[in-house]
């Protein structure tokens, strides 16, 4: 029992010794900090965006693969569709406009092939003539009426130009341009746009297909950023300063926020990293963990507040450094997971900087947030009820005399609250179209919906078919998989050589059908070879080939139907003859909505089952580590229940709010049991500890999630409906974790109090 | 004072004027020497090779023969791979052109139109195939020449439909015969490049070697004369219809 407490007050004095040390240093401190933020601060002009999702499947997977391969041998994959609306196609200007178009589209570095109606293919055959050209002569567009007319008739007879190139009422056409395997898709938009920006045309112009979306959800979320962000940081700092009543309570917990934000931000762009879809979550994520630190240490040291400055520095510091340390290094584990349960790079990439990020808050919080306020701040001497606003007090006063209340009924409304949110579970959606993302007055939903209604669709979809392409039994595979896809009513239209053939055997008189002669096949083949068309769809040994196809919805139940009865139809298809895969846009979001979903549900899962290890050994009770856990626990079923109830599908941006559960849920109920086993060390009564818990550490809680709930109560103002929702479910998550630690984790240790005054007497040897 | 002046200036620029039109008659007579050059055989029979190379090196190897007389009349007939010997092309005056393939026993007229697309998955199109006066198609124009070459740029005169904004080319001074020729298009951007290795056979130049690039494309084709025979009084009944379907 000596030796024991001895221990005790070695480690206590240790911790001395180190706030000691860090006030020392404190002016040296400063000025690092200064230095580092300059330094890393001045690295974020160069920050990149890089919302290409599709861009971070790993190299190993088979779709992906082949879908970056088609992109490199057939001359392109993903669409990059231009839509030009006008009174009607077949007039000169428009069709000189489209020549137009697709001439600067072809110059722009990352575009392999570029269709129009100006350079089209076209195949027809009568009266002895056979002709294998263009559509329309793009030195010689013509003028004439009746010339204009007759092309109107001939382009609406064909399938491959009518909803595909013109819409069926003729007011509008498409100029379809393929990128290129290894471009960036999303700059290649933006040349794009930046070269036809000066297009003297009288009618509208759309940019679809997904390069086109991912653009401008980036575009988007930035512009929205810029412009919640500051009202949310005015929003919290009101909060902090409505909490705390004092300067210091809002400017020390903001400043250590913005310049962990600035250094982890600097720091992706001086190692070369671009701000992904998921990185982009970081400033947020800090904000609201973040904070929590700088706030638990100024709520230590105004409790201190009537004992002399650097005594209650010290003192405060001392007390608060192991729940601080303990809070952040357990929500660094859980985000240091995501790297190992992650199939994506860009989760990877969101862990790490994530998990950095709040190491920045928590030394900042510990070595320069002491050294600020023990050169800058003037303690004058205050009660220690004048450190907290009224309100909090009530709060937290209201809070110990609800936890240490009817438990039963207190439990029994946690245990309602559960099953409830599992029966949301049950009932959650994975409905995610990512036009939806958009207003209705936002350009991507008007032109997805001019290509879904007038035309095939934007969203690429491929299969790619092995064997020999000339044989007869390979281009009648094709055509059968041609007639399975048109059972589909999102794939109007898909396209082969297979086709071509066919278009070619009918010129010659023959017949709309695939000959059953190889020999005629090749002989006709050889009219179409050197045609840009035909280093499309076939490779140059020709032992190779694509079906390319349009899917015309980004519904992810519709393209879950879909993938899976392309996976069965292309297995059940293949033989020694010919056999297929598929792959596509489509398919890809689906597998990265899928895989990102699932890595994050399993590295919570990690991240939970870590963090119990973590605090069992630290605090050496697996008690303790078990009901640390409660909080984060209950709030990721209440988040996943509340998606279920609202209706809020899980996707990519909303299963990121369990991230932040993780690093809110644990932060605080490390911070109340930590109070909590500091009282109850000396006094082995659970209701009195419980009491000084939350008058303590309770406090902070609150106060932290009121201010980030209001600070992201701004975000149902956004643009984009996945911020709107963002900005719901971290409030949802700031409310139910605090409630759970300040009401369902005391319950839990009520009832749970005989076998931990056992296990206490035996750690301490009582 | 002011007479010399003006006196001065008008030699100025008589002399200007006058080197002008020099350099413009220069570039077309050496044009026009390119033409003689080219076309004085009166007819010609060769054996040809056309190797097509992607970018990766894959090959396609075609081999046909070609029957040529004057200017106007042409017979180009597959031999090799065997699936598509036979496969022939006729062209006569005024742009008439025929197609047979002998799987269907059909022939076809091609559409004169068709002219830029590309000639049997070569990277010469019909145009580039076609055996035309250059001087009665483009406006030349001398840019440079050193010891052994004139650079002229050539522009397609009024009327005339070409898929090219112009073409520049390197003619040999000695023999009057193109080195190489790179072809822009519109937006001024080099789409395609041919070399090529000029021999003499008897008393003719012919080109034994044409290397053509597409540069957009990233492929390529050698076109190799293996044998020719010059001025062996073609018969015109070679280059009739039913000649053509006669395989």
């Amino acid at each position: 029992m000596v030796f024991q407490k001895k221990r005790i007050s070695n480690s206590l004095n240790f911790m001395e010794k180190i706030t000691a040390f860090i006030l020392r240093i404190r002016y040296l401190t400063i000025i690092m900090v200064v230095l580092l933020t300059v330094l890393l601060g001045y690295q974020i002009k160069d920050l990149k965006v890089n919302a290409d999702v599709l861009g971070y499947l790993p190299d190993d997977d088979g779709a992906a693969m082949l879908f970056s391969r088609i992109g490199e041998d057939y001359g392109g994959n993903e669409l990059i569709i231009i839509g030009l609306e006008g009174e009607s196609v077949f007039s000169y200007e428009m069709l000189d406009i489209v020549r137009k178009v697709t001439d600067s589209v072809r110059m722009v570095s990352g575009i392999g092939y570029v269709t129009s109606l100006t350079n089209v293919i076209d195949i027809r055959g009568a009266d002895g003539f056979i002709e294998i050209g263009r559509l329309i002569d793009e030195y010689d567009i013509p003028q004439d009426e009746e010339v204009l007319a007759e092309l109107k008739e001939y382009a609406f007879s064909k399938a491959m130009y009518r909803g595909n190139l013109v819409s069926e009422d003729g007011t509008a056409t498409l100029v379809v341009a393929k990128v290129l395997g290894d471009a960036n898709r999303t700059e290649v938009v933006e040349q794009i746009q930046e070269r036809l920006k000066n297009l003297q045309f009288a009618g509208s112009i759309y940019y679809g297909g997904m390069p086109v979306t991912l653009l401008e959800l980036s575009r988007t979320i930035i512009h929205d950023v810029k412009f919640i962000a500051p009202i949310a940081f005015i929003l919290i700092s009101l909060m902090l300063a409505l909490g705390f009543r004092s300067r210091r309570g809002v400017l020390l917990p903001m400043l250590t926020v913005v310049i962990a934000i600035i250094w982890t931000m600097g720091l992706i762009s001086m190692l070369g990293y671009a701000l992904t879809l998921l990185t982009n979550v970081i400033p947020v994520i800090l904000m609201a963990v973040g904070s929590a630190y700088a706030i638990h240490v100024v709520n230590r040291v105004n409790e201190k507040m009537q004992e002399l400055k650097k005594e209650a520095l010290k003192e405060a510091i001392t007390g608060v450094m192991i729940p601080v340390m303990l809070a952040s290094l357990t929500t660094i584990i859980g985000f240091l997971s995501f790297i190992a349960g992650s199939y994506l790079t860009m989760i990877r990439e969101f862990g790490i900087f994530t998990a950095i990020g709040i190491a920045f808050s928590l030394l900042l919080t510990l070595v320069f947030l002491p050294a600020l306020m023990s050169i800058f701040d003037n303690f004058k001497r205050k009660a220690a009820n004048e450190t907290s606003s009224s309100f909090i007090r009530y709060i937290s006063r209201f809070f110990s005399s609800l936890a240490l209340g009817n438990q039963v009924v207190l439990i029994s409304i946690w245990a309602l609250i559960i099953v409830v949110s599992i029966w949301g579970i049950t009932r959650i959606e994975r409905r995610v179209d990512l036009v939806d993302y958009f207003k209705k007055d936002n350009q991507v939903q008007q032109s997805e919906g001019l290509l879904r209604t007038k035309f095939n669709g934007s969203m690429p979809l491929y299969i790619k078919i092995k064997g020999d392409m000339q044989s007869p039994e390979v281009l009648h595979a094709m055509k059968k998989t041609q007639t399975f896809m048109a059972q589909f009513e999102y794939i109007p239209y898909s396209q082969s050589v297979a086709d071509l053939i066919e278009e070619m055997n009918s010129a010659i008189g023959e017949g709309m059908f695939v000959p059953d002669d190889k020999t005629k096949i090749i002989q006709l083949w050889m009219m179409l070879d050197g045609q840009e068309i035909m280093d499309q769809l076939v490779n140059y040994t020709l032992d190779e080939g694509i079906i390319q196809a349009n899917i015309s919805t980004t519904d992810l139940e519709v393209l879950r139907e879909i993938e899976e009865n392309f996976e069965v139809y292309t297995k059940e298809n293949s033989n020694e003859i010919v056999q297929m895969e598929v792959t596509g846009i489509p398919i890809m979001f689906k597998r990265l909505d899928d895989s990102i979903i699932k890595s994050q549900i399993y590295s919570l899962v990690i991240a939970i089952l870590l963090v119990v290890v973590f605090v069992s050994l630290l605090q050496g009770s697996f008690l303790n580590g078990l009901l640390t856990i409660i909080p984060v626990g209950v709030t990721l079923i209440v988040l996943f229940g509340t998606m279920g109830i609202t209706g809020i599908p899980l996707d990519i941006a909303t299963v990121l709010t369990g991230s932040v559960t993780i690093g809110i849920g644990i932060d605080y109920a490390i911070h109340f049991m930590t109070q909590f086993v500091n009282f109850y060390q000396k006094n082995f009564n659970t209701r009195e500890s419980i009491a000084g818990a939350i008058n303590s550490s309770g406090r902070a809680i609150i106060i932290n999630v009121f201010s980030v709930t209001v600070g992201f109560a701004v975000l149902l103002f956004s643009n984009l409906v996945p911020l709107q929702r963002f900005g719901f479910l971290i409030a949802v998550t700031m409310i139910v974790s605090g409630l759970a630690a300040l009401t369902l984790l005391p319950a839990a240790l009520l009832l749970t109090s005989g076998k931990l005054e056992k296990s206490f007497r035996k750690k301490l040897k009582v | 004072m002011k007479i010399k002046f003006l006196i001065f200036w008008s030699l100025t620029a008589i002399f200007f004027l006058l080197s002008n039109t020099t350099n413009a008659q220069d570039a077309t007579s050496i044009l026009n020497n390119v033409d003689k050059l080219l076309f004085a055989p009166k007819d010609q029979q060769s054996e040809v090779q056309l190797i097509l190379s992607d970018k990766s090196g894959n090959q396609r190897i075609r081999e046909a023969q070609l029957w040529q007389k004057g200017k106007e009349k042409r017979l180009f007939r597959f031999t090799s791979p065997a699936a598509e010997a036979g496969i022939g092309f006729l062209s006569l005056p005024d742009e008439v052109m025929y197609l047979y393939m002998p799987a269907f026993g059909k022939e076809r007229r091609i559409a004169s139109h068709v002219k830029n697309q590309p000639f049997a998955g070569t990277d010469f199109t019909y145009e580039d195939m076609e055996s035309v006066n250059y001087a009665s198609k483009y406006k030349a124009e001398l840019l440079s020449q050193d010891d052994k070459s004139w650079y002229l740029k050539l522009t397609p005169l009024e009327g005339i439909r070409s898929d090219y904004a112009w073409v520049e080319v390197y003619v040999d001074k000695q023999h009057n015969y193109p080195l190489r020729m790179e072809s822009y298009d519109r937006s001024g951007k080099k789409v395609k490049s041919s070399v090529y290795t000029f021999v003499k056979d008897g008393s003719y130049w012919y080109p034994k070697e044409v290397h053509m690039t597409d540069l957009k494309r990233n492929h390529s084709t050698r076109m190799i004369s293996k044998t020719i025979k010059f001025d062996s009084n073609l018969s015109d009944d070679l280059f009739t219809v039913r000649n053509l379907i006669d395989y």
